[in-house]
C-alpha cells in the first residue's frame, strides 16, 4: 500500500528553536542539578541552577531574536536574505504565508515579537525565582517554569485547535504543579490544588466547546472555520443551539485562563498561596499567551460570529465579552479595595486588567480599524505584564525578608530603600494607569478602539463600557495607593524589617519600571510594532487548495490526495 | 437473516456482560477487585466497538483504558496499601435514599432523552440494524468522500500518518507535556529525608512480612 503522507518540511523545526532549546534546556536543569548542585549548600545550590537556567533562557532569547531579524529581513530586504542564508533558506523564509507544520503553527514577525517578550519576562521571573528559598527541588521547579514557557509560545503561535488545546494543557499542567512547590508552607499546596482543580474542570468544558465548533464547521484550522461561518450570512448564530453552546464553553475556557469574573474564584487563593515567582508567572506569562490565542480563536475563527445582527443583544459573542468585561473590570477592583494582602490585591488587580482587556477584546471585533485594532489590546498586554512581574517581585522580597505578604510588611521602605521604592511608585501608577507611565497609554489605546466604530447599534454600548471603564481607573487608585502610603507615610518596624533588596529583586523592578517608564514616554515605536504584527496574526491564511499549488508547487504537481481538514470542507449543509 | 440475528446476540451478550462488570465495579469493597471489574467493563466497551466495526478504536481502547489507565489505577492502589477502600467515601445512613433518587433522575432522564432522540414520536423500535454507508469507490465523488473513504478503511494508517506530519508538533508536545508532568508529580511527592525521619513509622517503615500482602484481602 503507498504510502501518501505529506512531506514535512523539516526546515519547520528550525522556527520553532526557541521552543525546542527550552524543552532540552529543561532536561539539563534537572540533570545538572542531580548530578553536580545537589551536594552543595542551599544557598549556592539555587544561584548555581538559576544561573544555569538562565543561560538556556539567554539561548532560546538569542535564537529568537536571531530569527526576528531573519524574519524582518525576508520582508524588508530580501535579496540581502539571499546574500546571507543562500537561496534555498532565504525563499523558505520569505513564503507568504508565514506557517510551519501543515498550517498548525504561525511562525513570522508576530510569533518572533511574542516570543522575545515571553523570555524577556521569563528572564526576569526566573532571576526572582533565586531571590529567596522556597523549595529544594531546584532543578525541578525551574524545568517546570522553562516548560510552562515552552507551552505559552507554542500556544501564542497555535493555528489550529488540537495543537491549541495541547499547548494549553501544557502550559497549566507546569503552572499547576509549580504553584505546590512551596511545601513548607501547606497554603501552597491548597493553591496547586485548587487551580489543578478548577482548571481541568473548565479545560474539559473547552474541549467540550472545541469539538462542538469542529463538528459544526468539520475543520480544526482557525481561518477555515473562519471562513465556513463567514459563509453561513447574515443571521449567523440565530438559532444555533449547537454554535452558541460551542460559543459559551469556550468563553469559560478562556474566561477561566485569564481570570474573569465569573471564573476567577482560584485566582486570589493561587496567587496567594503560590510562590512569588510563581504566581508572576501566572499573572504575566500565561495570562499573555491566553488573551493572544483568545484573540485569534474570537477575531480570526469565530469573527463571523460576533456581531452578524449588528445589535449587542443580537445573536453572537459581542455582547457576552461586553457583559463579562464590564463584570470582571467592576467586581476586580471593588474587590481589591479590601485586600490587606499585597499578592490577593495584585491577584484582583489582575482580574480587573482583565476586565479592561476583554473591553479591547470586544472592541477590536467591531472596530473599523479591522486586525490592526488587536494591536491596542497586544500594547496594553505587554505593559501589564512588564509591570507585574515587577509588582511580582516586591512580593518575594517581603517573602524573603518577612515570610509573609501583607500590605503592612512595605511599611517605611521609602527610607530604607529610596530608588525602589520609587520604583514601585512607578509601577503602580503605570498600573492605575497615570500619564506619562505606559499604562495609561495602554488604556488610552484600548478606549479608542472601543470608540472607532461606524454608526452601528454597538456604538453606544461600548461607549458606556468605556465611561465604566474609566469610572474603575479611579477606583482601582485607592489600592494601589495604599501600597505607597505604606511605603512612604508610615515608619518602618525597628526590628524585621525589610533588609537591602539583592540583584534578584532589584533587577525585575528596575527593568520594569523602565519599561513602563520608556514605552510611556516614547509610546509609538512599540504601538506601531504592535499594530503592525496585530494584522498577520489574525489573518494568517490555511494552506488550503489555491495556497498550496502556489507556494509549493512540486507537492501540487504529484497530485497527492490531502487530508479532510486541510481543504476547506466542501460537504453539504 | 441468520447474521443479523448473531449479531443482536452477540450484542445482547456484551451488554450484559458489561452491566454486570459495571455492577461489580461499583458494589465490590475490595478495591481491587473493582479496579478488575473495571478492566472487564473496559474490554466489553472494546468488543462493543468491534461490533461498530470501529476496530482502530477498539484496539486504542484496550491499549490506552486497559493498558494504561486501569494497570495505573492498580498501582495506585498497591502503593498506597489500601485495599480495602476508605469508609468515608461510600455512602451510609441518611444519605442514601438521596444518592438512590439522584441516580434513578439521571436514569430517567437518559432514557428519555436517548429515546427521543432514536424515536422522537416512538413509532419505530428500539432494535434496528444500519450498514455503514457504502465505502465502494464511485465516479466523480468529491475529494471528501474519497479521504473519509480512505479514513474509515485505513484508519490506524491514517491515524498514524497525521500524528507524523500535520500534529507532529502537536504530538512532541504531548511528550514534554507527559515528561512535565512526570517530572512535577516526582518532586511533589517526593518526601525530604529530614521530614521522614521525624515522622512515625509508616507502613513502608515496617518489616516487609508484617505488611498485609497486597491482593489477598478477602472481601
Amino acid at each position: 500500500m503507498p504510502v501518501n503522507a505529506l512531506p514535512m518540511d523539516l526546515r519547520d523545526f528550525l522556527r520553532v528553536a526557541p521552543a525546542v532549546l527550552l524543552s532540552a534546556w529543561g532536561l539539563v536543569v534537572v540533570a545538572a542539578d542531580l548530578a553536580r548542585y545537589r551536594r552543595r549548600d542551599a544557598e549556592s545550590r539555587r544561584l548555581a541552577v538559576g544561573r544555569l537556567t538562565l543561560i538556556g533562557v539567554g539561548l532560546a532569547l538569542a535564537s529568537a531574536v536571531a530569527l526576528f531579524g531573519i524574519d524582518s529581513l525576508a520582508q524588508s530586504d530580501a535579496p540581502r536574505l539571499d546574500r546571507l542564508l543562500g537561496e534555498s533558506f532565504a525563499s523558505y523564509f520569505s513564503r507568504p504565508d508565514g506557517l510551519i507544520f501543515f498550517g498548525t503553527l504561525a511562525s513570522g514577525l508576530p510569533t518572533d515579537v511574542l516570543n522575545v517578550l515571553f523570555l524577556t519576562l521569563l528572564g526576569l521571573v526566573v532571576w526572582t525565582s533565586t531571590a529567596y528559598a522556597f523549595t529544594d527541588d531546584l532543578g525541578e521547579y525551574f524545568a517546570l517554569l522553562l516548560w510552562a514557557t515552552v507551552g505559552m509560545m507554542l500556544l501564542a503561535a497555535s493555528e489550529e485547535l488540537a495543537t491549541l488545546f495541547i499547548a494549553l494543557e501544557t502550559m497549566t499542567i507546569c503552572l499547576y504543579l509549580a504553584s505546590a512547590f512551596e511545601k513548607s508552607k501547606p497554603r501552597s499546596a491548597e493553591a496547586g490544588l485548587k487551580y489543578f482543580i478548577y482548571g481541568s474542570v473548565s479545560s474539559a468544558l473547552f474541549l467540550y466547546g472545541l469539538s462542538f465548533v469542529y463538528g459544526l464547521t468539520g475543520t480544526t484550522y482557525f481561518d477555515a472555520i473562519g471562513r465556513v461561518l463567514g459563509r453561513g450570512g447574515h443571521e449567523g448564530l440565530a438559532g444555533n443551539l449547537v454554535g452558541g453552546a460551542a460559543l459559551l464553553l469556550m468563553l469559560v475556557g478562556f474566561g477561566f485562563k485569564v481570570a474573569a469574573v465569573p471564573f476567577h474564584m482560584w485566582a486570589p487563593d493561587v496567587y496567594e498561596g503560590a510562590p512569588a515567582p510563581v504566581s508572576a508567572w501566572i499573572a504575566t506569562g500565561s495570562k499573555v499567551a491566553s488573551f493572544v490565542v483568545m484573540l485569534k480563536v474570537f477575531l480570526h475563527a469565530l469573527g463571523p460570529w460576533s456581531n452578524p445582527s449588528n445589535e449587542l443583544m443580537g445573536p453572537g459573542w459581542l455582547g457576552v465579552v461586553v457583559v463579562l468585561a464590564a463584570a470582571t473590570m467592576t467586581y476586580g477592583n471593588l474587590a481589591a479595595l479590601a485586600q490587606r494582602n499585597y499578592k490577593r490585591m495584585l491577584a484582583y488587580s489582575s482580574i480587573a486588567h482583565a476586565g479592561y482587556i476583554l473591553v479591547g477584546v470586544a472592541a477590536a471585533s467591531v472596530s473599523t480599524a479591522g486586525p490592526e485594532a488587536a494591536g491596542a489590546v497586544l500594547y496594553y498586554l505587554v505593559v501589564y505584564a512588564f509591570a507585574n512581574v515587577g509588582a511580582f517581585a516586591v512580593a518575594a522580597w517581603l517573602a524573603r525578608d518577612r515570610d509573609g505578604d501583607a500590605i503592612a510588611d512595605l511599611d517605611g521602605l521609602a527610607r530604607t530603600s529610596p530608588a525602589l521604592a520609587v520604583c514601585i511608585v512607578v509601577l503602580m501608577l503605570s498600573l492605575i494607569g497615570v500619564p506619562p507611565f505606559a499604562g495609561f497609554f495602554g488604556k488610552l489605546a484600548i478606549f479608542m478602539e472601543a470608540l472607532r466604530q461606524g454608526p452601528s447599534g454597538t456604538r453606544i454600548v461600548l461607549a458606556w463600557l468605556v465611561a465604566l471603564g474609566l469610572f474603575n481607573s479611579v477606583v482601582s487608585a485607592f489600592y494601589y495607593v495604599r501600597v505607597l502610603k505604606a511605603m512612604y507615610l508610615r515608619e518602618a518596624p525597628s526590628v524585621g524589617g525589610l533588609q537591602r533588596a539583592k540583584s534578584a529583586i532589584a533587577v525585575p523592578i528596575v527593568v520594569a519600571t523602565v519599561v513602563v517608564t520608556a514605552c510611556g514616554i516614547v509610546p509609538s515605536p512599540l504601538m506601531d510594532l504592535m499594530r503592525a504584527i496585530a494584522r498577520p496574526m489574525l489573518t494568517a491564511t490555511t494552506l488550503d487548495a489555491t495556497a498550496v499549488t502556489d507556494a509549493t508547487p512540486a507537492a501540487g504537481a504529484t497530485a497527492r490526495p490531502r487530508p479532510v481538514a486541510w481543504t476547506t470542507p466542501s460537504r453539504p449543509e | 437473516m441468520g447474521e443479523v440475528v448473531v449479531a443482536r446476540i452477540l450484542f445482547l451478550a456484551i451488554a450484559a456482560l458489561g452491566l454486570l462488570a459495571a455492577l461489580g465495579t461499583v458494589l465490590s469493597r475490595n478495591l481491587v477487585h473493582a479496579a478488575l471489574h473495571l478492566v472487564g467493563f473496559f474490554f466489553c466497551v472494546a468488543c462493543l466497538f468491534v461490533m461498530l466495526e470501529a476496530e482502530f478504536l477498539a484496539a486504542v481502547q484496550v491499549l490506552i483504558y486497559i493498558g494504561a489507565v486501569a494497570i495505573l489505577l492498580m498501582f495506585g492502589i498497591m502503593l498506597t496499601r489500601n485495599t480495602r477502600g476508605d469508609d468515608a467515601t461510600s455512602l451510609s445512613g441518611p444519605w442514601r435514599l438521596p444518592g438512590l433518587v439522584a441516580g434513578l433522575c439521571l436514569f430517567g432522564a437518559l432514557v428519555f432523552g436517548i429515546n427521543n432522540a432514536v424515536s422522537p414520536s416512538g413509532a419505530s423500535p428500539w432494535a434496528g440494524e444500519a450498514a455503514r454507508p457504502s465505502l465502494v469507490e464511485r465516479e466523480g465523488e468529491p475529494a471528501w468522500a474519497a479521504e473519509r473513504r480512505r479514513a474509515v478503511e485505513d484508519m490506524g494508517r491514517v491515524v498514524g500518518e497525521e500524528f507524523l506530519t500535520r500534529y507532529a508538533m502537536a504530538f512532541e508536545l504531548a511528550g514534554l507535556l507527559l515528561t512535565a508532568a512526570l517530572v512535577g508529580a516526582v518532586a511533589l511527592a517526593h518526601r525530604d529525608e529530614v521530614g521522614a525521619a521525624e515522622l512515625p513509622p509508616t507502613v513502608e517503615a515496617l518489616p516487609a512480612d508484617s505488611a498485609e500482602p497486597v491482593g489477598t484481602a478477602a472481601s
